[in-house]
């Protein structure tokens, strides 16, 4: 995938537009992308394309103790002229690899049960629905909520890959730790 | 020390409050903070809670009152600590922390905890020195690593911060690098942050050499994580600036080959080719690394041909690598000599990457750089005829009724019309045939069979965007304002079926603006679900319209959203910092301090204070107001450097496929910013005369001055009240008017035209220079008895400010109601919309806004002229001489009063008539007919049409109506407040 890597910084936020005027994209407030910055720096990654136009970007986490330690993907979005590039899949490899790094056992993330398109995507790189979060997306507007599918990504460290194996198939969203 | 049981018996009595505060009943909170008060005098904790409560409540100088005191009683346990610092924190008195800190620990001096928040409010202020010296004594006491870092990251921030670049570079990078390394040395290092931190000194210190031995150290390979795949590796990075171009070069090869797919590599490569291609004896190990064309060719051919082998997938990163190279030796003039030595035509390579790519939206961001290499017009259409060939071939080869294969085709022929506008082919058209183009395009997007996403644009809605350019290509040179509504009638078109498109929004807000209708530019604003920090890059797009269309309430509510956002990141920035400290991240600590000061001065954050102060005095201040509640006080400081703004505003949201020549360009933006700053300056001066007129009048009450000692009292007014030497100062830069009141016609997608040119031709400063004389010259003689020329003064710049308003009044383009030509009937916009001056909509909001400036500059003088009157008639009554000059001045001013009262009527007259046209002849329903509803039913999309017109018509209704409703509000209240002066 043709691109230039490198690590977020404060200056991108103000030329992501192009990526995050996106109905599926949520801008946060700047105290949260500060303190993905500040706690997990190494987890929040930039694409770029030769003209320097940002093509997309990945923002996560690692956290969890003894065995649930694992990285976790809190955002992942791509602009649209560069999607069905395989970008998505190389900015989540490249977070596998840095969860890898830290030992962590898997990697996991939500995505909205109805998001076929993001969903296909995770199966094929690896990833299992772990289970399903009930109403874990709150309509703003007031209408349904949507269920989310916790998916999960062994890694190297998880040989017997039992970080995908469930005590239950449906939690709701106050039965998660994190 | 408290006993176990009293304690408890403490914590008991507290939990009630605490709860109370938890779940937002401060009301409740207080009455019981007081109850334990009461049972128990001396506890701190209860009155802390307090003062929460009472901030909370609304009760803030309660709240402070009470703070002051627990502050007195030195506080030193953690709960009141914690509980002040939140006060503090919620109460925008961070300054306050350090303080009650300092008072704590040097009660209790060896308090880790206390020492930690000591050095975090520190933090909270960039006081580096007394950072350093709280890590130091952190350190000291409790030798851990981290105090030690602290430590020396604030020599690293005295350094970045030092204005004095050789102390920087003598003595705090030094010590910092010193103290590391003695850390080091006593085989202390051990995490991930120490090496970076390390690392980090060094690079400042420009000792890259020094770097690279740290990076390859067995304690860096131990500490630091793996180079995340893809990235440059910081060695590479490192090599590079210490000039080992050989190297970089080489082991750029190598990463290369293992993955031609990575940008990063390619440009090491290229970097490094650079130099080495200028002058090869730059370095000396130049075996293996490439310093000729020919080697360069042979790399990028090579990583070509290996993907082009059976079974491998094909990427654009060989494909881009030759067209990168290309334009670096043009860059040096040697692009010639590049075809000589085996490089391929430009258009050979730019059809290398389209064969395998043009079906790919991101084709066009991917190429759109190298274009430029097409330097001759047969290049260009050798490029833009194999395009159509590539186009064909593909076409023959698939199967049409695939509708997969029928979507890719029409992704090429719109990418390929892109490159083609961009390539000047739109330029070169006769008007006839861009209108052609445009109509050809638009049909092709409504007859797409394509099934549209509710939440993924479509690479095909760019048949609307090359539809709308083509129109507005015309609309540059013609400024015809049909153009621009067929435009509006296209992207929302586009916006009905493509909801998530934003490019055609944004296309949309810009000609919504255009054509004076601000609501639906809001309306658009909010549905792209703007925030945060796109206040600061997108928020100029509403900026512009709000105020200058006469939509003053909105204005108002958008600039006190960006100003939240503002306020709130600044807090949030410093407690990130905090978080920072905490977790060793020491490379954006430097960062956020950058991003923080460089949203401090972000145009838009200024723009907005001023703003929202501006609409809060100009269009809402009632007579009886104070006025100095309705500024942010620190607009009215007129030291601070307005040239000293940042501009971050986001004009690449747009994507810009106009022609060379013809694009949005660096200069343009810097130009417009300027001029922004200049506008600013003049919004400063005018709100700072407003104020400091209207505040210091408000402030003073005349006084009996024995004047002559013959008893002969005059009522006088205190001077020095007054400031006139600020007045003075406000009318010497406003008479040095504007730095330059043209302004340059600026592409469609690019800036936006200030109001500089409009407030010339209106005089708008000069009557504010007018106005102040004027002002000036009542003050003067209130307070010092008038001078023999006052009337000449008085007069002129009376009559003057009187002139120049009626002039601008009724120039032409004021009138709202305009005779359309005779082919509106047959004509594709409803002729409603083109009976509708909408420049008219920016003048009259203008001229709204002069007329409030000069009525508050009038009524702000009633209370000396009033003073004058009284004054003559207690002489009267007493029989005594009567000042003739005083007589006319109150003449004059009741001359002036009623001069503009006529003015004020007539412009609500004005607004009345044009409320009723829009009301008679806006209404949809009538609309209809006229746009002929049977002939476009007949039409495909006649329907879809007539609903689109319709939202267009109601748009520009509801704008126009509220624009003209708002503007008649302020004029009557100013009115109103002209009529109570004159009467005196």
């Amino acid at each position: 995938m043709m691109t230039y890597y490198r690590q977020f910084t404060c200056e991108d936020m103000l030329k992501f537009n192009k990526v995050n005027l996106d109905p599926l994209t949520e801008t946060y407030g700047v105290s949260f992308y500060m303190q993905y910055l500040a706690k997990w720096p190494e987890y929040f990654m930039v694409a770029e394309n030769p003209a320097k136009d940002m093509m997309g970007y990945i923002m996560g986490k690692v956290e969890g103790r003894g065995t649930d330690w694992h990285g976790h993907v809190t955002a992942l979005s791509v602009a649209c002229e560069f999607r069905r590039l395989h970008l998505g899949g190389e900015m989540m490899n490249r977070l596998e690899q840095v969860s890898d790094d830290k030992k962590g056992y898997f990697v996991d993330l939500f995505v909205r049960k109805s998001n076929d398109v993001a969903v296909n995507m995770y199966k094929k790189l690896g990833y299992v629905i772990y289970r399903t979060v009930i109403d874990y997306y709150t309509s703003p507007s007031g209408g349904m909520d949507e269920d989310a599918f916790d998916m999960r990504k062994p890694l190297s460290r998880d040989i017997d890959k039992r970080s995908i194996i469930a005590e239950k198939r449906f939690i709701t969203p106050e039965e998660l730790h994190y | 020390m408290p006993s176990q049981n009293s304690y408890a018996l403490t914590e008991k009595r507290l939990k009630p409050i605490y709860e109370f505060l938890d779940n937002g009943n401060n009301k409740k909170a207080i009455n019981e903070a007081d109850k334990v008060i009461r049972k128990q005098k001396d506890l701190v904790a209860a009155k802390v809670l307090k003062v929460i409560a009472l901030q909370r409540y609304g009760r803030s100088d309660e709240a402070f009152k009470l703070s002051t005191e627990v502050v007195e009683l030195k506080p030193t346990d953690e709960n009141s600590l914690q509980g002040m610092s939140l006060y503090y924190k919620e109460s925008g008195q961070t300054e306050l922390i350090s303080p009650l800190y300092e008072a704590a620990e040097k009660l209790v001096p060896n308090n880790e905890e206390l020492l930690t928040h000591l050095f975090m409010s520190y933090v909270r202020h960039d006081n580096f020195p007394k950072m350093k010296t709280t890590a130091a004594k952190l350190y000291k006491k409790y030798k851990s690593a981290p105090y030690l870092y602290w430590n020396i990251m604030s020599s690293v921030l005295q350094a970045d911060n030092a204005e004095n670049e050789e102390l920087a570079k003598k003595m705090h990078l030094p010590l910092a690098e010193k103290m590391i390394e003695r850390h080091m040395a006593e085989g202390n290092m051990e995490s991930p942050a120490e090496v970076k931190l390390y690392l980090l000194v060094l690079r400042m210190m420009g000792k890259h050499e020094k770097a690279l031995e740290v990076l390859e150290s067995d304690i860096a390979k131990k500490l630091l994580p793996p180079v995340i795949k893809g990235y440059t590796p910081e060695p590479l990075k490192l090599k590079m600036l210490m000039g080992k171009f050989s190297q970089v070069n080489i082991e750029s090869q190598k990463l290369l080959r293992e993955n031609p797919d990575s940008w990063n590599y390619i440009l090491a490569y290229l970097d490094s080719f650079d130099k080495l291609f200028a002058d090869v004896k730059v370095d000396e190990e130049t075996e293996n690394a490439h310093h000729t064309i020919e080697q360069a060719v042979g790399i990028i051919e090579e990583l070509i041909a290996n993907q082009l082998e059976d079974g491998q997938i094909v990427m654009r990163g060989p494909y881009l690598f030759q067209l990168e190279f290309a334009r670096r030796l043009d860059n040096v003039d040697k692009l010639e000599q590049g075809f000589e030595h085996g490089l391929k035509k430009v258009e050979d390579m730019l059809l290398d990457y389209t064969d395998q790519f043009l079906h790919k939206p991101c084709c066009f961001s991917d190429i759109r750089q190298y274009l430029a290499l097409l330097k001759k017009r047969e290049n260009v259409d050798r490029f833009v005829e194999g395009l159509k060939v590539q186009r064909a071939d593909e076409k023959k080869t698939l199967c049409p009724c695939h509708q997969e294969n029928e979507h890719l085709d029409q992704v090429r022929h719109v990418t390929t019309e892109l490159f083609k506008r961009v390539l000047g082919f739109h330029e070169r058209l006769e008007n006839s045939e861009k209108v052609k183009l445009s109509d050809e395009f638009f049909q092709k997007f409504m007859q797409s069979n394509e099934n549209r996403s509710s939440t993924e644009k479509s690479h095909l809605d760019y048949n609307v965007i090359i539809a709308v350019m083509l129109l507005l290509d015309i609309h540059y040179e013609s400024g015809d304002k049909r153009l621009l509504l067929k435009c509006a009638s296209m992207l929302e078109a586009c916006v009905r079926n493509s909801p998530a498109n934003s490019e055609a929004k944004l296309y949309l807000v810009r000609v919504y603006g255009k054509l004076g209708m601000f609501i639906p530019c809001a309306d658009l604003y909010d549905t792209m679900d703007i925030k945060y920090v796109q206040h600061a890059t997108l928020g100029y797009l509403l900026c512009r319209y709000m105020t200058s269309l006469g939509h003053d309430n909105a204005s108002f509510q958008i600039c006190q959203l960006a100003q939240n956002y503002f306020h709130t990141q600044r807090k949030d920035c410093t407690e990130s910092l905090i978080t920072c400290y905490r977790n060793g991240s020491f490379e954006q600590i430097i960062e956020f301090l950058k991003y923080r000061n460089s949203m401090d001065k972000s145009l838009h954050n200024y723009t907005t204070k001023m703003e929202s102060s501006f609409v809060d005095l100009v269009y809402r201040w009632k007579a009886d107001e104070k006025i100095d509640q309705l500024c942010y006080k620190e607009l009215l400081n007129l030291d601070f450097d307005i040239n000293d703004l940042l501009d971050h505003r986001d004009f690449d949201v747009l994507i810009d496929f106009n022609p060379a020549g013809n694009r949005r360009n660096d200069q343009d933006i810097k130009d417009n910013f300027n001029r922004e700053k200049d506008w600013l300056k003049f919004r400063r001066l005018l709100l700072a005369s407003l104020y400091y007129i209207g505040s210091n009048v408000q402030g003073v009450e005349p006084s009996s001055l024995q004047a002559n000692g013959n008893n002969n009292q005059e009522v006088m007014f205190d001077d020095e009240k007054l400031n006139f030497a600020v007045i003075r100062k406000i009318m010497t830069e406003l008479s040095c008017g504007w730095c330059d009141v043209t302004e340059k016609k600026y592409q469609f997608d690019g800036p936006l035209t200030t109001r500089i040119p409009l407030c010339h031709e209106a005089k708008y400063r000069e009557n504010v220079h007018l106005l102040l004389r004027y002002c000036l010259a009542v003050m003067t003689s209130s307070c010092r008895g008038a001078d023999d020329d006052v009337m000449a003064k008085l007069t002129e710049t009376s009559s003057k400010v009187v002139e120049n308003l009626k002039a601008f009044m009724e120039s032409e383009g004021m009138n709202f109601e305009v005779d359309c030509d005779g082919n509106s009937e047959s004509s594709d916009v409803p002729s409603i919309l083109m009976q509708f001056n909408s420049e008219a909509v920016e003048r009259r909001a203008l001229l709204t806004e002069m007329f409030s400036v000069t009525a508050i500059f009038v009524t702000s003088m009633k209370k000396f002229v009033k003073e004058m009157k009284t004054e003559m008639q207690r002489r009267r009554r007493k029989k005594k001489q009567i000042s003739t000059v005083k007589k006319d001045i109150v003449e004059n001013y009741q001359h002036f009063c009623n001069e503009l009262s006529q003015l004020g009527d007539e412009m609500v007259k004005n607004f009345n008539k044009c409320r009723q046209f829009i009301d008679d002849k806006m209404e949809i329903e009538q609309v209809s007919d006229q746009l002929h509803r049977q002939e476009l039913e007949d039409k495909d999309d006649g329907v879809d049409n007539l609903m689109i017109w319709n939202r267009i018509i109601s748009y520009a209704s509801a704008s126009y109506s509220t624009s003209i409703k708002q503007q008649s509000e302020v004029v009557q209240l100013r009115l109103a407040n002209l009529n109570t002066s004159s009467k005196l």
